[in-house]
């Protein structure tokens, strides 16, 4: 709808009317100072006549006029009313309801002694008294939202009504949004998006929020640091393998400790949910909305200080693999007091607000948060196009006048105003407000926190939030309201009752992407919940903390390549062995060398290791109970014992015979199959036995029956170029997923045919030798960064311990010599 | 039996606009009627 001229008329001459002169005064409140004196002059020209109706008149005249300074009392009649009936400390004091009666008491008396002095005074100051009990009565409505709060109780300052089934937040005023943690779904598979691109699609997103017909919505997007494993501080009450939860818990201890992580998310109304889905994955993201179990430990985290992520890893390792659908054990702090920082029982958060432009204060401010415990929030608002732009060009005409405008502001509005009034340029006003959350759960850690951050922010304009302002929680809580149209008598009485809004500055549309064009995406997949596990730590720069792979229980056959000493074995080990066992995976194992790294691997787990013996039909039958129980197994063969290469062995054709025919198609419950030095079942140098033809037919078939058995392969070779060669690459070909490990320069063609971005080649084979136990990772999704691969000492030192042998392994190996 | 009127927030907030709206009309007469005497004293 087009406004007509004179609405456009009437905000451009409000908007120039609020304007505030060099001289401190709005020209309202000028003119209406002049007004009102002129209006006196004329009264008193006429010997005072007009006197009674004037003198009210003027009083009227200037209260209207000096609207803005009508806060002034209106925040002291807010201050008796929060200190009567919303304390900052919040326990049940019944004494304040009688201090509120002594108080009225008092003043009614005061009113009986005016009424013996003066009956119109008196009746003057009853007016005033019920004006006052009559706006306090709103401000006390809307603070207990109708009534239907008891404000002197926790639930009824955090500003989240309830949190459904499916995660939805419900706020207080009925509005609905959604918290989802954004990760990055960026591909190695095609080239990644130029920050021209980025530019243009978060311009035009923002643009998309603006001009909703049914009204701009906010959104508000937050930046929370977590610790991964350092409270990873699960009990162990009986549930899973003690062993493994302990080898966790080593691993755990020497791997990553105290890896901090910082993971993006962001709130929507759920109006746009499509629209910011359709969005992130423009941009190479993803967007995992929270679950209710998920919400709940975001807001345990942030009242009661316990890890998000460790909430999540715990309930998942707890539950075997899943989260309950519905959390009863409530998000509320028992207690909660307002002071110089929110107060709760169990933490203490300092908020700061930023008044430093949002994309010039973000770099410090991301700085900060890699390096305190604590949350980033923006919250963004798009205003109206034409009404913001109406706006301004009323303030530019204030601005312009000599001697009271400003003359450097006069320039600003101008040339935002030619960038908002270009219709090409998808510009719109964007209000934002930024908070810097930090948090400690004793009084020294908060200090230290707060004094690490404010060492980030020294150059940026901030200002503490406390007392009273700190109340409104909602203002930096992962939570969000939309404002829905009201009447106007709703209006004018939330102008009185309510507080005023906080500052905010206003962006534009160039400067407000600057939220997320340089986002890495989130560093975590909220990954146990769905079955992923966790594989190793990221090194990248601005990748650091821990990457979950992304390995679910459908993912496809995985091909870990890499020279030696790339860590496949010891990935084998600690990724499938020990990672899927702890998740109850049947783990079925078999060595093509004689290293007894992956047999010390799985007797750790309490598997069964079956070595090759001259009693085929006994081995048979031990390859069967194994297969069928519990345990993981693993075949290993022995230097020395047998007459046979590796793949010759009659014993590995019988193991793989079982596994194939006997058990895979009874198979119930998720499994890997791992096998180690696979290309060994295809020589490139000597024809292929009969036997390791027989065994390689078996495991290719097992590739191709993949997508019906649901089942997990792991296999890895010594480079890549053998094993496609070999017959065993018609099955590999059609590996869903592939990850590969750090490969020599020769097989950059094959890698250039696969489609992979060149400057992802160079990192994989950049560095033909890279220190032990790093190595690029290429994810399913396409996500790759440098790993560490996490070990215990245990098995770093089972790796060590082996190294020797491992080079001196050579495949056909006879006995007898 | 005393039955509660539940008025929504639109009605609510009508009603006490209006009653401020009384109030300084009331005001306006009131100090008028006052700054009357006041003149009266003057002359």
């Amino acid at each position: 709808m087009m406004p007509s001229p004179r609405s456009i008329f009437l905000a451009r001459l409000w908007a120039f009317l609020n304007y505030r002169t060099r001289l401190g005064l709005s020209w309202l409140e000028l003119l209406t100072a002049s007004g009102v004196g002129l209006l006196l002059v004329w009264a008193a020209l006429h010997g005072w006549e007009s006197l009674p109706i004037v003198g009210p008149l003027a009083l009227y005249l200037l209260c209207a006029g000096f609207y803005a300074l009508l806060r002034v009392p209106l925040g002291w009649m807010r201050a008796l009313h929060d200190w009567i009936c919303k304390p900052l400390s919040i326990k049940p004091e019944p004494w304040r309801k009688y201090l509120a009666f002594t108080i009225l008491g008092i003043a009614l008396l005061a009113d009986l002694f005016l009424v013996t002095l003066d009956r119109r005074v008196a009746a003057l100051f009853s007016l005033m008294l019920l004006a006052i009990v009559i706006l306090m009565w709103a401000m006390h409505d809307r603070a207990t939202m109708g009534g239907a709060l008891n404000l002197t109780t926790v639930a009824s300052r955090i500003p989240i009504q309830k949190i459904l089934s499916n995660g939805l937040i419900v706020q207080r005023d009925g509005t609905q949004s959604r918290i989802a943690i954004i990760t990055l779904g960026r591909s190695g598979y095609k080239p990644a998006l130029k920050p021209v691109d980025v530019a243009d699609i978060l311009t035009k997103f923002l643009a998309s929020l603006a001009q909703r017909e049914e009204g701009e919505l906010p959104i508000r997007i937050f930046w929370l640091s977590d610790y991964h494993l350092g409270q990873f501080d699960f009990s162990n009450n009986g549930h899973g393998n003690e062993e493994y939860v302990r080898e966790l818990r080593a691993l755990v201890e020497s791997g990553a400790r105290r890896a901090r992580i910082v993971m993006t998310g962001i709130v929507y109304p759920i109006q746009i949910e499509d629209q910011v889905r359709e969005w992130l994955t423009q941009l190479d993201f993803d967007l995992a909305p929270l679950g209710a179990f998920a919400v709940e430990s975001l807001l345990r985290m942030l009242f009661g200080n316990e890890s998000f992520l460790g909430q999540i890893q715990e309930t998942t390792l707890k539950a075997a693999g899943g989260l309950p659908r519905v959390a009863y054990r409530g998000y509320m702090p028992e207690e909660i007091e307002f002071g110089e920082q929110v107060q709760t029982d169990r933490n203490g958060l300092s908020v700061l607000r930023i008044n430093t432009p949002f994309h010039e204060a973000r770099d410090a401010l991301m700085r900060a948060l890699r390096s305190v415990d604590g949350m980033l929030t923006i919250t963004l608002h798009p205003l109206p196009r034409d009404a913001s732009a109406t706006q301004m060009r009323g303030r530019l005409l204030a601005a312009r006048v000599p001697g009271l405008g400003n003359a450097r502001e006069a320039q600003s509005l101008r040339s935002t105003l030619e960038k908002l009034e270009d219709r090409r340029g998808l510009e719109y006003l964007f209000e934002a407000q930024t908070h810097f959350v930090t948090s400690g759960h004793d009084v020294a850690e908060a200090q230290r926190n707060q004094n690490l951050a404010a060492a980030y922010l020294t150059a940026l304009d901030i200002k503490p939030v406390t007392h009273r302002a700190l109340d409104s929680l909602e203002n930096w809580l992962p939570v969000l309201s939309v404002p829905r149209a009201t009447s106007l008598f709703t209006r004018v009485v939330d102008w009185l009752a309510l507080p005023p809004p906080p500052p905010s500055q206003r962006l534009l549309t160039s400067e407000a992407i600057s939220v997320l064009e340089r986002e890495e995406g989130s560093d975590v997949y909220l990954a146990d919940a769905r079955g992923r596990i966790l594989l190793g730590r990221s090194v990248d720069p601005n990748k650091e903390g821990l990457r979950y792979a992304d390995f679910r229980s459908d993912t496809g056959p995985v091909l870990l390549v890499s020279d030696q000493g790339g860590g496949k074995t010891s990935t084998l080990i600690v990724w499938f062995i020990l990672r899927l066992k702890l998740l109850n995976y049947k783990i079925v194992a078999v060595n093509l060398k004689y290293s007894t790294r992956m047999q010390v691997a799985v007797e750790r787990a309490g598997g069964i290791v079956l070595h090759p013996t001259d009693d085929l039909f006994d081995f048979e039958k031990r390859v069967h109970d194994g297969l069928f129980s519990d345990r993981a197994i693993l075949y290993q063969p022995v230097r020395g014992t047998r007459p046979f290469a590796i793949a010759d062995d009659p014993c590995l054709r019988v193991f793989m015979k079982t596994f194939y025919e006997a058990w895979l198609p009874h198979r119930d419950a998720p499994a890997a199959l791992v096998i180690d030095e696979i290309h060994r079942l295809m020589p490139k140098d000597n024809p292929l036995s009969a036997n390791a033809s027989e065994v390689a037919t078996l495991v290719a078939e097992t590739f191709k029956d993949w997508a019906e058995r649901k089942l997990v392969i792991a296999a890895a070779t010594q480079t890549l170029r053998d094993l496609l060669g070999s017959n065993l690459g018609v099955a590999l070909q059609k590996f869903r997923t592939v990850a590969y490990f750090q490969v020599g320069p020769e097989d950059r063609e094959m890698l250039i045919e696969k489609g992979y971005e060149p400057t992802l080649i160079d990192m994989i084979i950049g560095a033909r030798r890279r220190p032990r136990g790093f190595c690029v990772l290429i994810m399913p999704d396409g996500f790759y960064t440098t790993m560490k691969v996490l070990v215990t000492p245990e098995e770093k030192e089972i790796i060590q311990r082996l190294d020797v042998e491992e080079t001196s392994d050579v495949t056909p190996q006879l006995a007898f010599r | 039996m005393m039955t509660r009127i539940h008025l929504t927030r639109a009605q609510r907030d009508l009603i006490a606009v209006a009653a401020l709206v009384v109030i300084l009309v009331l005001v306006f007469l009131l100090l008028g009627s006052l700054l009357g005497d006041r003149v009266v004293q003057i002359r």
